[in-house]
């Protein structure tokens, strides 16, 4: 023994060990904070995704191909032709070489897009409230509409959407402002000085607009968290009574033997099982042996099965834990098994069965993977109504826009995230509060 | 009067009966949702079984598990699971280098040297990192972990196996020191005070004493963190790429078998006779990897809960 000794007494060794264990322990402790650090760096990450314009978006002034005279503006001369204050009534008032014609103003504003409008009115009379010339201007609904009316007359000047530009490039001419001509790279440099930065972030816009495939800036979540909310409450419908079912046989009835230890063991193996095993699962029974197809129902179903074993051990040490003597008094009272059980045994074990499920919940989820087999889809053009109505659901969002290479799309994802996680906090504080209020009510 | 005693008695009787009954029709009941588990074990192996099995009517037993070449979804056609097993493991080896190490190491830390205020704050925000959706976790490796990789590797694809390791391994290392920091606070204080009695430092008694009392669980725990790894679907299939290939190189875009049958359940594989079937054959072979690592780990805790109780 002595020989194998590894601390043997000398004053050397021991600053050598004590040395050895002090680097092990700041090893430790550094490792610790890193990964914690690193993660923390990761979620800031998707936070500040938010923060950054995600695309340049400039608006260019444009008039006809017939329009000899005119190539380029003043910001000044813009807001002369376009401010109600505007002083330009005629292309003359501008400049004595052009035209002795009246401006024709066309515009655009969109009535589910105030913000575009508003943005220019800034850009112009750098009042975001201000207001643009009404005489001698028309403003349409749409961009094709104020392109055909620029079409008709050389004397005519007008702002369209760049999309609409781009189609008509080849009739029409963008002009140059403070000498900066309309082109990606000005904008992009911010150099064009109508040039609007785009965000994405989560508000209210972002909450209630559905997903769209193309343009990232007017994507939202609606139809994907309503598909989750319907989801969660479905697998709670589903899995609460059969887990408690199961744990109260497992904890009250069982006998200790060969049944009940098999089944025991069989749950831990199944709270390993990877869950996308539990969307192969589902497809095959309730996809196509039950035939409820890409339906909410065959989700809640799968996800049901895929939480029961963590939902059952939570509840089981939730029963395990209520006092023997509680079951003792009901029973000396004249109550039988099932009234002690109903009526002391659950009421003291309902907290911690519910702080176990809301957990279990919040793991459902973010489940994608199982979801993605049985059928959940981001096509889908309408928040479910119904358990037997087709669905999309939160991650699918994320896991979707992520792949994409548009811009705005990564930034889309991110807010999804976020949203994802807040209902994930959300949850998660429920089940502190109702597991704090209980462990206050025992004591 | 006896025979109103009598009724009586029937009356008991019968309400002792219609008791009894209700009593054994709610055991029945119950005993039905403890059987549920079960069910969806023998289904699992039902329907993987049954869909998988499929496929062997298409390719041989040879050509499917010692096929080198993995190509379900384009022609020509050939189901070689070997790229798609080789991808997986190479990130589960990937992941273990990451998590085994940092999830021990901050158990140690949790369990030997941290004081009572630093654990309340530690031990549940690991608890909350292990509550992020693992979709999010591939974002992470998508959008922050690959860019950086590409300062270290100029030539790294998008898509790569490197960050899917990487964010596998962050993902699993919070289980990892959960697990094992029950299984060290477990160890007997005694054990502990004994070995500073002979003059051990801290570094000797947690190597020497701790950490191999604890074995069992700690083992368990790494078996356990590796089945998840295996398992782990969405991060690997947004980061790692849809390119199986027999590889070593982490480098390079690579599948896992999570990740095609994402791919292949999210195209029209509904009705296609070979690749659905070749989905449930992967989602057999999954199953059955990480059946038999949870039954190890299981096996493992079991004999260390017994050894401290």
């Amino acid at each position: 023994m002595s020989e194998h000794s590894p601390w043997q007494h000398s004053a050397e060794n021991l600053t050598r060990r004590r040395r050895i264990s002090k680097i092990f322990k700041y090893t430790c402790i550094s490792m610790t904070v890193s990964a914690l650090v690193l993660v923390a760096v990761l979620i800031l990450q998707v936070f500040s995704q938010g923060l950054s314009p995600y695309d340049y978006e400039a608006t260019p002034f444009i008039v006809s191909n017939e329009n000899t005279f005119v190539d380029a503006l003043t910001m000044d001369q813009l807001q002369a032709i376009f401010s109600a204050e505007g002083s330009a009534r005629k292309w003359s008032d501008l400049n004595s070489n052009w035209p002795d014609e009246y401006i024709k103003i066309y515009g655009f504003q969109r009535e589910y897009d105030e913000n575009a409008h508003k943005f220019i009115t800034e850009k112009i009379t750098g009042d975001r409230d201000g207001s643009l010339k009404q005489k001698d201007a028309t403003y349409f609904e749409y961009p094709p509409q104020v392109m055909n009316a620029l079409l008709d007359s050389p004397y005519a000047i007008a702002y369209v959407d760049p999309h609409t530009y781009s189609r008509n490039r080849s009739r029409v001419k963008a002009l140059s402002l403070d000498g900066v001509a309309y082109t990606p790279e000005n904008a992009d440099s911010e150099a064009y000085p109508v040039t609007e930065e785009k965000f994405i972030f989560v508000d209210w816009d972002f909450l209630t607009s559905p997903p769209s495939s193309h343009d990232a800036g007017e994507t939202g979540v609606y139809i994907p968290l309503i598909g989750t909310l319907w989801l969660v409450a479905l697998t709670a419908l589903i899995s609460v009574p059969l887990a408690i079912g199961s744990a109260i046989y497992l904890e009250e009835y069982a006998k200790q033997g060969r049944i009940s230890t098999f089944i025991e063991i069989n749950i831990s193996n199944l709270a390993g099982v990877p869950s996308i095993v539990y969307g192969i699962l589902g497809l095959a029974v309730f996809y196509r042996t039950f035939g409820l197809g890409n339906s909410v129902i065959t989700g809640a179903l799968t996800l049901s099965l895929l939480i029961l074993p963590v939902v059952i051990t939570a509840s089981r040490e939730a029963i395990r834990a209520v006092p023997q003597s509680l079951r003792h008094a009901a029973l000396a009272l004249g109550s039988n098994r099932w009234q002690a059980i109903w009526y002391h045994v659950l009421p003291s074990a309902l907290p911690g069965v519910m702080t176990g499920i809301i957990l279990s919940l919040s793991r459902a989820i973010g489940e994608t993977a199982p979801l993605i087999i049985v059928g959940a889809a981001i096509s889908v053009t309408s928040a479910p109504g119904g358990p037997m109505s087709q669905y999309s659901i939160l991650p699918l969002s994320i896991y979707e826009w992520s792949d994409r290479q548009e811009p705005g799309f990564a930034e889309a994802a991110a807010a999804a995230i976020v949203v994802l996680l807040v209902v994930l906090l959300l949850l998660n504080g429920i089940a502190i509060f109702i597991r704090n209020r209980y462990q206050n009510k025992l004591s | 009067m006896s025979e109103q005693s009598a009724s009586q008695k029937s009356i008991n009787l019968q309400r002792a009966f219609s008791k009894e009954w209700r009593e054994l029709a709610i055991k029945l009941v119950l005993f039905t949702c403890a059987l549920l588990t079960i069910a969806t074990t023998v289904s699992i192996i039902y329907v993987l079984l049954e869909g998988g099995l499929d496929l062997f009517e298409y390719v041989t037993f040879s050509e499917f598990f010692f096929g080198t070449e993995w190509s379900a979804l384009s022609e020509p056609h050939s189901y070689g699971i070997l790229p798609l097993l080789s991808g997986t493991l190479m990130i589960m080896f990937g992941a273990a280098l990451i998590a085994l190490p940092l999830g021990l190491a901050s158990a140690i830390f949790l369990s030997e040297f941290a004081t009572d205020r630093q654990r309340k704050f530690i031990k549940p925000s690991l608890e909350v990192l292990a509550g992020i959706p693992t979709v999010v976790y591939g974002y992470f490796a998508l959008k922050f972990i690959t860019p950086v990789l590409a300062v270290v590797f100029p030539s790294i694809p998008v898509f790569n196996a490197l960050s899917a390791m990487i964010v596998v391994g962050i993902m699993v290392m919070p289980m990892v020191a959960s697990l094992c920091d029950d299984a060290l606070r477990a160890v007997p204080g005694s054990m502990r005070q004994a070995g500073y009695a002979i003059g051990a430092t801290q570094f000797e008694v947690t190597t020497n004493v701790v950490v191999p009392a604890a074995l069992s669980g700690v083992l368990a725990s790494f078996v356990l963190a590796m089945s998840r790894a295996i398992g782990e679907t969405m991060a690997v299939t947004i980061a790692a790429g849809s390119t199986p290939k027999l590889t070593g190189n982490p480098l390079e875009g690579i599948q896992t078998m999570t990740a095609f049958i994402v791919q292949a359940a999210k195209g029209d594989a509904q009705h296609s006779g070979a690749l659905f079937a070749s989905i449930f054959a992967v989602a057999g072979v999954l199953f059955l990897i990480t059946f038999v690592m949870n039954v190890i780990s299981n096996r493992i805790m079991r004999r260390y809960k017994e050894t401290y109780e």
